[in-house]
């Protein structure tokens, strides 16, 4: 349910090092040798970032030739987007204004 | 990979009667005052369940049941996954 989804893309994204891996990504379609290049790192700690933000649906792999490229996933923000519906104000707020619309209809 | 819907729930108990209710919620300029985020209209059932797009494709449905205190609202927003206009990576 969207409440797991949610959970797997607050972890994905919770770590410092894997947060830079997928804004680099999202960036533009990239490869892992391109990603390990510019991060203190090694290839396997990146490749296993590349599976944990793959197994939270923010990122998707295709291969071509012998390599494998990493872009970001559109719908990969939409656990997201729905948690701040449900924790944030949103509904709370309009309802409040509904209720000063009504209170003004009473008069 | 697709993605069921989700849908959210809030309810609320209002200080007015649900004839009232329904019309702050059915009236355009009195709906326009407390959410001008709603769009069309999608279904409406006199006197107590109204349908609208709200946030761009999402459905809200509002429920008007009588209570205690004047009336209460349930309200269930409906949102497709990967609808366009939802929140973008870079392209």
């Amino acid at each position: 349910m969207a409440m797991t989804h949610a959970d797997s893309v607050f972890r994905a994204l919770a770590d410092p090092t894997r947060r830079q891996v997928f804004e680099r990504i999202a960036a533009g379609e990239t490869h892992v040798a391109a990603l390990t290049a510019g991060l203190p790192i090694s290839q396997p700690a990146v490749s296993q970032h590349l599976a944990t933000l793959k197994g939270a649906g923010l990122v998707r792999e295709r291969r071509k030739g012998r390599r494998v490229y990493y872009r970001a996933e559109p719908a990969g923000f939409d656990p997201l987007v729905a948690w701040m519906a449900r924790a944030g104000a949103v509904w709370p707020e309009r309802v409040e204004r509904l209720k000063s619309v009504l209170e003004r209809m009473d008069r | 990979m697709s993605e069921a819907a989700e849908e959210f729930t809030f309810e609320t108990e209002l200080g007015a009667p649900p004839e009232t209710v329904w019309r702050a919620l059915v009236e355009p300029d009195l709906r326009q005052a407390w959410l001008p985020e709603a769009g069309e209209v999608v279904a409406a059932r006199p006197p107590d369940e109204l349908t609208v797009r709200c946030d761009g494709d999402d459905l809200v449905t509002f429920t008007i049941r009588p209570a205690n205190e004047g009336a209460r609202l349930t309200i269930v927003h409906r949102r497709e996954a990967a609808a366009p206009g939802g929140l973008r990576m870079a392209a």
